[in-house]
């Protein structure tokens, strides 16, 4: 049998070996987590209203609503 | 189906989205390729949160079968890898179901952004405008003075409690109306600072009426200025040539060199170079570095929306060359060392919109409206001079159609017709009305190269904000 899936850059080296008795511990090897529920955490915030307009139309350059940021002020919440 | 998620590959990353949490996963290829064997709304993925004590559920035989040119034990290992981030919420595969709570929220929202129409006249010829070279099928007019302040008043009337207030001077060309320009922001700055609210001011140019006088003055007083260009001289002068058919990249060039450098000295980052392609430059990614060499660093290049009869259209046999060019552009922009940024590959993963505004990524006939010279008014500026569409006037007392208002407050992704099934709603927010109603007949339903294109520009801006973090 051929191990030719991975690409080991995400995880440590001292994990190369004996994936079964790290799945044992939380941590993740073969998954990288770049961003959480950030979506499902705003539902609870609710809208501040204060993020600007936005327009998808080619003639305005204004794109898509993601790459917009966020405008609520900081609240430290 | 309502997919919950999506999985791509994009460059070397192979990427998994879930849809509905908003989680970003890099996953390694195995994990990849089992996404399409696994279930999350089956056991033992289903139960995953409520049973934190099975650790490690048994890997299914026939998944070991079918990945048997694989390791075993990494095939188990990426198997339990899964089970446990769904044990642990960060692989939700929910619906979405409640968000659909918060769609109709914003029925009856105040107005936030204008655009004013200034001028419905132009200096240049471009063979794709839809403007219908600025008067927009109509006479060619400029607003007046008097108009302009009389929208401003119109804006802040309806602005309800709402502090941040944009106005975009569009045209046409706005640089026509100068004067109507001017009054309108002074007496914008002075009406906002009376009545507690910020104003900010955008303009749309395609720059052959700059001067120094014009261009300090849009840098003292516009938070964003977008100039209009195509890209390379062959490629700009085809479709945009002067009036005189003589080529308007040599004029307009060193005025934006200069309104750039100004601006940018000044601390100002906001502007955009943009451009249009056509069927006449599917290799556009040349014409991004081609703006890039000649010292710019925020460029967008949009893709041109025509009719199929002309000449220039794209069109759907065109996908997989433009597809191909936005990952060439992928490529470029990732190595370019922050130098420049294609716009639509620009993207925060973790500090975008709510899902409220998620929901709904066109503002118009509702938070958003166009005035045309005369002081019509339309749900956008795409809208402008389509009677059907017509609102109301700024310069009658009134309230505008209300009618037309409520359809746009409503037209939110889960009014649409491919938006609720579609991976990526959450990051596009369901397209564009007015280009879904002229090119569809509807606005509520999204035309398939809008949303091809679409999907694998946030495909690319994933991966390209997703490679800065590991
Ligand atoms: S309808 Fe299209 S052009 Fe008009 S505001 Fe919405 S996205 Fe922009
Ligand atoms: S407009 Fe198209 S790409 Fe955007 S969410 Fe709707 S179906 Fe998806």
């Amino acid at each position: 049998m051929k191990d030719k899936s991975f690409k080991r850059e995400f995880y440590p080296v001292k994990f190369r070996k004996g994936m079964v008795i790290k799945m044992k511990t939380t941590e993740k090897s073969k998954i990288k987590t770049i961003c959480g529920p950030v979506l499902r955490e705003s539902v609870r915030k609710g809208g501040c209203g204060n993020c600007r307009s936005s327009c998808q139309s080619a003639c305005k350059t204004s794109c898509t609503v993601a790459n917009q940021p966020c405008e609520r002020p900081e609240t430290g919440e | 189906m309502r997919e919950t998620f999506h999985k791509f590959k994009q460059g070397e990353h192979f990427i998994l989205l879930d849809i509905t949490s908003g989680g970003i996963h890099v996953v390694d290829e195995l994990i990849y390729k089992m996404l399409d064997f696994v279930n999350f709304s089956e056991p033992p993925f289903k139960e995953a949160k409520d049973h934190p004590d099975i650790k490690e559920p048994v890997c299914p035989a026939s998944l070991i079968e079918q990945f048997s040119d694989y390791n075993e034990n990494d095939v188990k290992a990426c198997y339990n890898e899964l089970y446990e981030m769904s044990a642990s919420g960060l692989l939700s595969g929910e619906g979405d179901a409640d968000y659909g709570d918060y769609a109709e929220m914003n029925i009856g929202a105040p107005l936030k952004a204008m655009c004013l129409h200034v001028s419905h006249d132009c200096n240049l010829n471009c063979g794709y405008c839809f403007a219908d070279g600025g008067g927009f099928g109509g006479e060619k007019l400029t607003m007046t003075p008097e108009t302009g302040k009389q929208a401003v008043d119109y804006l802040l009337n309806n602005a309800g409690e709402r502090r941040h207030l944009e106005i975009d001077f569009f045209g046409g060309e706005p640089l026509m109306a100068w004067d109507t320009v001017v009054q309108t922001v002074e007496y914008g700055k002075e009406q906002a600072k009376e009545r507690g609210k910020e104003f900010k001011f955008t303009i749309t140019t395609n720059g052959l009426l700059l001067d120094d006088e014009k261009s300090e003055y849009i840098n003292e007083n516009m938070a964003n200025v977008v100039l209009s260009l195509d890209g390379r001289r062959e490629v700009n002068d085809r479709l945009r040539p002067c009036l005189n058919g003589k080529s308007s990249y040599d004029v307009i060039l060193p005025k934006f060199k200069k309104l750039v450098k100004n601006r940018t000295k000044k601390g100002f980052t906001d502007y955009f170079i943009r451009g249009t392609f056509t069927s006449y430059n599917l290799d556009f990614a040349g014409d991004v570095v081609s703006i890039a060499k000649e010292g710019f660093s925020n460029i967008s290049i949009e893709p041109v929306t025509v009719p199929e009869t002309f000449p220039f259209a794209l069109k759907k046999e065109h996908l997989p060359r433009i597809k191909n060019e936005y990952d060439r552009l992928f490529e470029l922009m990732r190595g370019n060392h922050g130098k420049w940024s294609f716009f639509h590959f620009v993207i925060d993963i973790n500090r975008g919109p709510c899902i409220l505004k998620r929901l709904r990524g066109c503002g118009s006939g509702n938070e958003y409206i166009a005035v045309a010279p005369d002081g019509n008014i339309y749900p956008c500026h795409r809208f402008v001079g389509i009677d059907e569409w017509k609102m109301g006037n700024i310069n009658k007392s009134g309230l505008p159609d209300l009618k037309i208002k409520e359809y746009f407050s409503k037209t939110h992704i889960y009014a649409k017709e491919k938006c609720p099934d579609c991976w990526a709603r959450f990051y596009c927010g369901g397209g564009c009305n007015a280009e879904s109603f002229l090119f569809e007949g509807d606005a509520r339903k999204q035309s398939e190269l809008f949303c091809e294109w679409m999907k694998k520009r946030i495909e690319c801006a994933v991966a390209l904000a997703v490679e800065k973090k590991i």
